[in-house]
């Protein structure tokens, strides 16, 4: 079946005749009085149009804060985000959703002017603008997102100002972001499919991992919010990104206007965290769980494989597409997959979520066609077609969202890989694919996860030997 | 031929339009206009499986290689079913664009419905109706639909019930896909880089070849709707050109070169068609007295309330001062219901304000999810107390610039990329009627006054009858509803 992928003119014709004589005797074929006549091929491509590298723009302020610019002649809006270190990966031990908790808080309150900005008065400012103000929070980074008209990206940056260089932190802020994220913490314990990816995370890195606990966020203090802020929103830690109709002269004025005064004394360095320990951490060996959820209706499936620490991002993007391909082919539905990497061994996962009934039947073929289909040789046609979406992917990444699209490079200190991804996409060879491809989801290494309702666990068992039934203690930790 | 504002209609009723958008990227969407409104009553998800179908396997695509084609040339698609609509959307590198219209065209003229595929399409619409219930508070939304709506059938729902489509057979599917999945009821849509002249042909060349509906009744009647013989007579160059060739599509379609392809305004259908069988309308029925009901959601970890009233259709002449109204509360981090319930007040952590105006009917949706050691009860309250207010409390001239501001954003950026784009166009047709709804509608708005918005919540809202649903968990939660 996958043979076809890469010749969907040249060998198919005499196929579908052959298939299509079949069916008439059997009567099989639909609506024939509608078919059309010498249409039974698609057109030739036209040769595709060599797509250049990204053109961005840099520079950096004198105290230390670097500016990008991606120009857009002509956009009508402009994106302006901030983009600084502390994403959760930050989290002390014994205190996870700190991040995320410290950088909710920066818009409950700031300074401007020496006059108090209430919660509100951000939220209005931003809303003014156009869009809301969007703050959100990464592994390795937290960003501040607004997005202007051209001749408003003063508003904009000021706010980011603001709110990074004068934040309130106030302990009331605290309690009610608290309280926030105890909710949601409540909330993706009884959902299986927001609480699927950290508990995949958990499975795969062990306790290297950090997840935040009902414990986790009682432990916070102010004290631990304005250590944390020192520590990673600073300038020299900082980039600020802008998308949109205007130089790097300007975007650099404008920086200047709102942030060149921007300093902070020296924090003391962080106490080695998570990040530190993921870099080193060796992913665990083959298990698989099955964490039930009371009550709940249907069942979230999640299979995980280990990609080596160094491979680059775009040999990471190019077997993600295709084994995707391939696992599609073999058990339609709509799986979703990535390969997410935090320092050390990636995660490659796909998901999807089942009906009970169909549950057994998709372990036993995955079980099955996992370590096959990655096994399977890398053809030209393979390796055009992981490229071929590869490079769309990007394509319509620019297009929806280029400054979420960038700003994720940063965080991941894969910014030249993502500016020159169609150059670095074409000098990947099949057999290197190959090689990727081949070491990974082999039984040893692969890990299963299930959460919610997959019926009664035996069938699951069968078709899975070694499935054990967690708790969420067992899996979370809490 | 540059690209017309309105959809153009080839010869055998299908109507097509072309937007273009700076990039290097071009989008398809395809839209028919039934969806879950049209499933016959007892046969709930029809419109969603002869969807699947359609975009399963035809006469020249296998089941699969649909998406092996567009996969290799580094594109993505998707479908969408609706309660108006249902809607086949694909996105590739510009210069794969002749490609996918070939599709497109060969997956609307040519679907392959027998039990084989009936079987898969099956399996896939209970995959798809499962997925949404992993969510602790699926039953709600769906007691949002199935008692915000009195009578109409919008209150089923678009994604269906497997269950209702156990026993059907492929010849019922096809008699369905016949009746309601006509070209002469579909709208293709084409944004993204392209020559616009190109696209007029390969329009033409592509779709205008696929027969019209009363051509292909008379073909019926004329071969004995005897399968075998109409379709070996694909194999030879006379069947499908036979009638239409009168029509014009035909003979353009000989000739793909042919520099000035004939399409007609939509006014102005080719006598060869048989009218439209458009669905008539349905009325929803008025609601006659505010009503309470509880439901227990046993997965939920947090209570939950909803707020539903009944608003008018989509293209009643007050719906952007609707727009208007839940921007002003429900729009942003600073509209007012967030601003009051959730940072002032602590009442809730998640809170949304839907307007959704579909083609019959509509609903306006204010939904929370109670913060911890609260219950539904009073965040009901204060939720409607909030709405209610804004019939009478003063809307700023800055508020009101504000929430027009975001609409004006939230209209702008549907232009910014071929699939935005496509997707508004889309749902403009099918809902609205007019592919330039959304200009139009901001048109009005950038005029509308606080008074006009307070004058309509005070009729519409303040005076109207409301249902209220309580979602409590653990002892709070009452009888399920």
């Amino acid at each position: 079946m996958r043979r076809d992928h890469g010749s969907p003119t040249s060998t198919r014709v005499n196929r579908r005749e052959l298939m299509l004589g079949g069916a008439l005797m059997t009567g099989a074929t639909a609506l024939p009085v509608l078919a059309q006549n010498g249409f039974d091929r698609p057109p030739e491509a036209p040769q595709a149009p060599a797509v250049p590298a990204l053109t961005l723009e840099q520079a950096k302020l004198p105290n230390g804060l670097r500016v990008l610019v991606l120009p857009r002649p002509g956009a009508a809006r402009t994106q302006v985000r901030l983009i600084g270190e502390g994403g959760w990966l930050r989290d002390p031990t014994g205190k996870e959703g700190l991040a995320e908790v410290a950088l909710s808080m920066l818009a409950q309150g700031a300074k401007r002017d020496g006059e108090a900005m209430e919660s509100a008065d951000i939220a209005y400012a931003g809303d003014l603008l156009g869009k809301p103000l969007a703050l959100e929070i990464g592994a390795a980074s937290a960003e501040i997102a607004l997005e202007a008209l051209p001749d408003q990206c003063d508003d904009a940056v000021n706010l980011l100002a603001d709110l990074t260089q004068r934040p309130a932190l106030a302990f009331e802020a605290l309690e009610h972001m608290r309280s926030r994220a105890q909710d949601a913490l409540v909330l993706r314990r009884a959902d299986a499919q927001l609480l699927a990816p950290w508990a995949a995370r958990r499975a795969f890195w062990g306790r290297a991992q950090p997840v935040q606990t009902a414990g986790s966020l009682k432990r916070l203090k102010r004290e631990d919010v304005l250590a944390f802020h020192r520590q990673f929103w600073r300038p020299e830690r900082s980039t600020l990104l802008f998308v949109g109709d205007l130089t790097l002269e300007a975007a650099k004025g404008l920086a200047t206007d709102f942030m060149a005064e921007w300093r902070v004394p020296k924090a003391a360095p962080a106490a080695p965290g998570a990040a530190a320990a993921l870099a080193t951490a060796v992913p665990a060996p083959a298990s698989a769980q099955f964490l039930q959820l009371p009550q709940g209706q249907g069942c979230r499936l999640v299979v995980q494989s280990p990609v080596p620490r160094g491979t680059p991002p775009v040999l990471r993007a190019l077997a993600r597409e295709l084994m995707h391909q391939r696992v599609a082919a073999k058990l339609p539905g709509p799986w979703e997959s990535e390969i997410e990497s935090l320092g050390g061994a990636s995660r490659w996962s796909f998901s999807v979520t089942l009906p009970v009934a169909a549950v057994p039947e998709h372990l036993a073929l995955l079980r099955e066609q996992l370590p096959l289909l990655a096994a399977e040789p890398v053809t030209a046609e393979d390796l055009a077609m992981a490229q071929a979406l590869a490079l769309g992917d990007w394509q319509a990444g620019l297009a929806e969202a280029p400054d979420a699209l960038i700003a994720s490079a940063v965080a991941r200190n894969e910014l030249d890989d993502c500016v020159q991804w169609p150059q670095r996409i074409k000098a990947v060879s099949a057999p290197v694919l190959q090689l990727l491809m081949g070491s990974s989801w082999r039984d040893n290494r692969t890990q299963l996860l299930l959460l919610g309702d997959a019926g009664p666990p035996e069938p699951a068992q069968r078709a899975w030997p070694g499935l054990t039934l967690a708790t969420i203690r067992a899996v979370i930790g809490e | 031929m540059s690209a017309s504002p309105e959809p153009q209609r080839l010869p055998n009723g299908l109507l097509w339009l072309a937007r273009p958008v700076p990039g290097a990227l071009a989008t398809v969407r395809v839209v028919y206009r039934c969806g879950g409104r049209d499933d016959p009553t007892g046969r709930s998800g029809l419109s969603h499986l002869t969807l699947r179908l359609i975009a399963g396997a035809s006469r020249y695509l296998e089941p699969g290689q649909f998406h092996r084609l567009i996969a290799s040339a580094g594109g993505r698609g998707v479908i969408e079913i609706d309660e108006d609509f249902s809607a086949l959307q694909t996105r590739v590198p510009a210069h794969q664009l002749e490609r996918l219209l070939w599709a497109e065209a060969e997956r609307m003229s040519n679907p392959r419905i027998d039990a084989d595929t009936l079987a898969s399409a099956r399996q896939q619409l209970r995959q798809a109706v499962q997925a949404p219930q992993l969510d602790p508070y699926a039953r709600l939304d769906l007691a949002v639909e199935r008692h915000g709506y009195l009578t109409h059938p919008y209150q089923r729902g678009a994604l269906g019930d497997p269950e209702q489509l156990r026993d059907l057979d492929a010849d019922a599917v096809r008699a369905f896909h016949a009746a309601n999945f006509r070209c002469d009821r579909a709208l293709v849509i084409v944004t993204g880089a392209f020559d616009e002249g190109a696209v007029a042909r390969w329009m033409l060349h592509y779709f205008g070849s696929i027969r019209p509906p009363m051509l292909v009744s008379a073909a019926r009647e004329g071969q004995g709707a005897s399968a075998s013989a109409s379709t070996s007579s694909t194999a030879g160059p006379v069947a499908a050109s036979g009638a239409s060739g009168a029509a014009s599509p035909s003979s353009s379609a000989a000739s793909p070169s042919t520099p000035s392809p004939s399409t007609t305004p939509p006014s102005a259908p080719s006598p060869l068609l048989l009218p439209t069988a458009q669905p008539a309308d349905l009325r929803e029925a008025r609601r006659p007295q505010s009503q309470t009901l509880k439901l227990s959601l046993s997965q939920a970890p947090l209570p939950a309330a909803a707020l539903v009233w009944q608003v008018p259709r989509a293209d009643d002449a007050t719906t952007p001062v609707w727009q208007l109204a839940q921007a002003l509360l429900g729009l942003g981090r600073s509209g007012r219901l967030i601003d009051t319930l959730v940072d002032e007040k602590a009442l809730a952590h998640q809170l949304s304000l839907r307007l959704l105006q579909r083609r019959e009917a509509g609903l306006l949706v204010a939904q929370a999810l109670a913060a911890h050691g609260q219950t539904a009860s009073p965040v009901a309250q204060a939720l409607q107390q909030e709405v209610l207010r804004l019939a009478d409390e003063a809307i700023t001239d800055e508020e009101l610039e504000k929430a027009k501001a975001m609409l004006r954003r939230e209209t702008q950026a549907q232009d910014w990329t071929s699939e935005r784009l496509a997707r508004a166009l889309g749902e403009a047709w099918a809902v609205r009627g007019d592919v330039n709804a959304a200009a139009k509608d901001a048109a009005v708005r950038a005029k509308l006054t606080a008074a006009e918005v307070q004058q309509l919540w005070r009729k519409q809202i303040v005076q109207a009858p409301m249902l209220t649903l309580l979602a409590d968990i653990g002892p709070a939660a009452g009888v399920a509803a």
